[in-house]
């Protein structure tokens, strides 16, 4: 018998406070509370846990803590109401996380909800985008053996397991999650995530033979690495060199836990012109005006080959992969196809 | 962060929730059907084991999730370490802590290998081909019979089945320089629902039951979220309304994003001269009312 886990990706979770009173959600961050969003985080890289998760401050001016409550309906919708026959064996649980935060520090959070959990009944998992870089690090705490005790199959939808361009683009301009609802850039710049989804292969930029983006001479000599803490100056030196850690580890990593399970099927959408290198920097042109070779087939945020080119041949080799048309990156999972599929998958032996 | 105590099915959250909007009757009718123990069970097919305390050193000592410690969990094979951080549950390896797991106890088995995912002829092989999903969600609808007070508003659970009509289409394609399959789905699928609501008759509010079934198919438009297809419907109403009715509509089913649906309809009476009536089913996930900060479950409380 499997229990089912769905882990959402970036933005893929609401906020509460310590009280429960809603904090954080997509409502928020349209209404411009843009400071209710800012992290902190210990300068020193092997520091995972966050130093504070909100800028907002209670009226005594102590701080306010928030932690994910839910996960987006929206965009997971297929996924919510599944209840297989009237029995409750097959209902989906979700993996709420702060999806702000270092990746190291969730997806260990994630190996430490798994043990708790049990190895007698092993899970099937679904991840959506950064939910499955959480995945790629739970299975690199756990080690095959202990791995394959607690999770059978996992499905990845949208994961840029080497990154993401776009990752450049919100650190340099913000982001939007969803249409009117944005991220200012200051803002985005204080979520170690975003730095750690950063392309890990030699990005071409205009005028280099390709440069890692996770290194601070390349920032700074665009002018865009902030002096100090203030974040409206520039990218934080201390968050980049999270990216630097989180690359350094996964350049050695063969994952050979992810190849130790029943499956590990890759889905990924190919019908949307995604960035593979950066037109300009330290600004980016606008989303609409992606063509020529700067762009490849993908979902709009992961760039299909180069993902799967890139990772270690055993490893490509031994996970199943899937190209679909999607509607974007961000709503691949809300097409009730996606759900079908997964239960084929999970049906599969 | 949520630990792993605040985890909780998805289906479990919503209980206190949207019943609170849409009626006891959905309420108990949701939380029956997904309720479930929370109870750890013995890993190794037992019916009963001993149980363990998790304690500071058992983090420390045996890499037990902190989010354990202060619980008492199963031990399956007695060695003093609970299943949920022992290496290998089901013998005892009691010196687990300090020779390392690996030497300790054999590696689960390796899985069973299954047939990969591949495309043979145009069609998908590996999985089975068609997938049948039960959905439980709330629905609403409205609809008048062209006489005064005749309108009624009704809320209340709806069980869906869906399932897929005809095959997938597949192609094998370079990926990455990986042979992959490109998954073509097919855009046709058929639902096929049961509903029981609480309907009100305005004005007046006299209350009464709905209940039917409704059927259909939907045309799903590729990289979308978007369906569109015919539904059919049979209803009766039961209460105060009288004569009961025998109602048959028909109408265009129009989805988005699995997240709300609108399907006007007209309908008649079978069994009083199929006298017709019009309205407006609206299947809509009130949930998803929390993704824009608007707490359901504060707005229950107020309306209680």
């Amino acid at each position: 018998m499997t229990r089912r886990l769905f882990i959402p990706g970036t933005g893929g979770c609401f906020f509460h406070d310590a009280a429960g009173n809603a904090i954080g959600s997509v409502l928020d961050l349209a209404l411009d509370h843009q400071s209710d969003f800012l992290c902190e985080h210990d300068p020193d890289p092997d520091v995972l846990a966050p130093r504070h998760t909100s800028g907002r401050k209670d009226a005594s001016g102590n701080p306010i803590e928030i932690s994910a409550a839910g996960s987006i309906r929206a965009v997971y919708g297929p996924f919510f109401d599944q209840v297989h026959p009237l029995s409750t064996r097959k209902v989906y649980m979700f993996y709420n996380y702060d999806w702000r935060l270092d990746l190291r520090y969730n997806g260990e959070r994630l190996w430490q909800m798994l043990q708790a959990s049990g190895g007698g009944q092993p899970w099937d998992i679904v991840c959506h985008s950064q939910g499955g870089l959480l995945l790629l690090w739970a299975s690199i705490l756990a080690g095959p053996a202990q791995f394959r005790r607690f999770v059978r199959r996992i499905v990845c939808f949208g994961v840029g397991m080497q990154g993401t361009v776009n990752a450049v683009e919100a650190l340099l301009d913000g982001t939007s999650l969803a249409p009117r609802v944005a991220a200012d850039a200051a803002t985005v710049r204080s979520w170690p995530s975003i730095y750690m989804m950063m392309p890990r292969w030699r990005l071409r930029i205009p005028g280099t033979t390709g440069v890692e983006i996770q290194k601070s001479s390349t920032w700074k000599k665009a002018g865009v690495l902030a002096p100090g803490a203030d974040l409206r100056a520039g990218i934080s030196e201390s968050l980049l060199r999270r990216a630097q850690a989180w690359k350094a580890a996964l350049d050695n990593q063969t994952f050979e836990a992810l190849s130790a399970i029943e499956r590990f099927v890759v889905v990924q959408g190919d019908n949307i012109n995604t960035w593979a290198r950066a037109p300009a920097f330290p600004r980016l042109p606008d989303l609409r005006h992606r063509d020529g070779e700067n762009v490849v087939r993908g979902d709009g945020l992961v760039p299909m080959d180069l993902t799967l080119s890139l990772l270690p041949h055993a490893f490509r080799t031994s996970l199943q992969s899937i190209a679909t048309a999607v509607p974007s990156h961000t709503w691949m999972c809300s097409d009730q196809n996606q759900l079908d599929l997964c239960e084929r998958i999970f049906a599969s032996s | 962060m949520q630990d792993v105590q605040a985890l909780r099915p998805c289906a479990l959250r919503p209980c206190a929730l949207r019943p609170c909007a849409l009626g006891a009757l959905a309420s108990l009718v949701f939380c029956l059907a997904t309720a479930r123990s929370a109870a750890a069970a013995c890993v190794c097919g037992q019916a009963t084991c001993p149980e363990v305390g998790v304690d500071e050193d058992n983090h420390t000592d045996l890499n037990c999730a902190r989010a354990l410690i202060g619980q008492t969990l199963p031990d399956s094979d007695s060695d003093g370490i609970p299943d949920a951080c022992d290496a290998c549950a089901c013998a005892a390896n009691p010196l687990d802590e300090d020779t390392g797991r690996a030497g300790q106890c054999p590696a689960p088995p390796a899985p069973e290998p299954v047939d990969p995912i591949r495309c043979i002829d145009g069609q998908v092989v590996g999985i089975p081909s068609h997938a049948t999903v039960w959905l439980l969600r709330p629905q609403t609808f409205a609809f008048t019979r062209f006489e005064p007070d005749t309108t009624k508003l009704a809320a209340g659970p709806e069980l869906l089945v869906l399932t897929t009509l005809g095959l997938d289409r597949c192609t094998t394609i370079d990926v990455g320089g990986k042979p992959s399959v490109r998954l073509i789905p097919t855009p046709w699928h058929w639902r096929a629902a049961a509903f029981a609501s609480l309907a009100f008759s305005l004005p007046g509010f006299d209350l009464d039951g709905a209940g039917g079934l409704s059927g259909g198919l939907d045309y799903r438009f590729p990289a979308s979220g978007w369906s569109l297809g015919p539904s059919l419907h049979v209803m009766t109403l039961l209460g105060s309304t009288d004569p009961t009715p025998l109602l048959l509509g028909l109408g265009p089913r129009l989805g988005a994003f699995d997240l709300i649906a609108l399907t006007p309809f007209v309908q008649l009476d079978a069994l009083h001269d199929f006298q017709p009536s019009y309205g407006v089913w609206i299947t809509f996930d009130v949930g998803a009312l929390e993704d824009l900060g608007v707490e359901v479950e504060r707005i229950g409380r107020l309306l209680n």
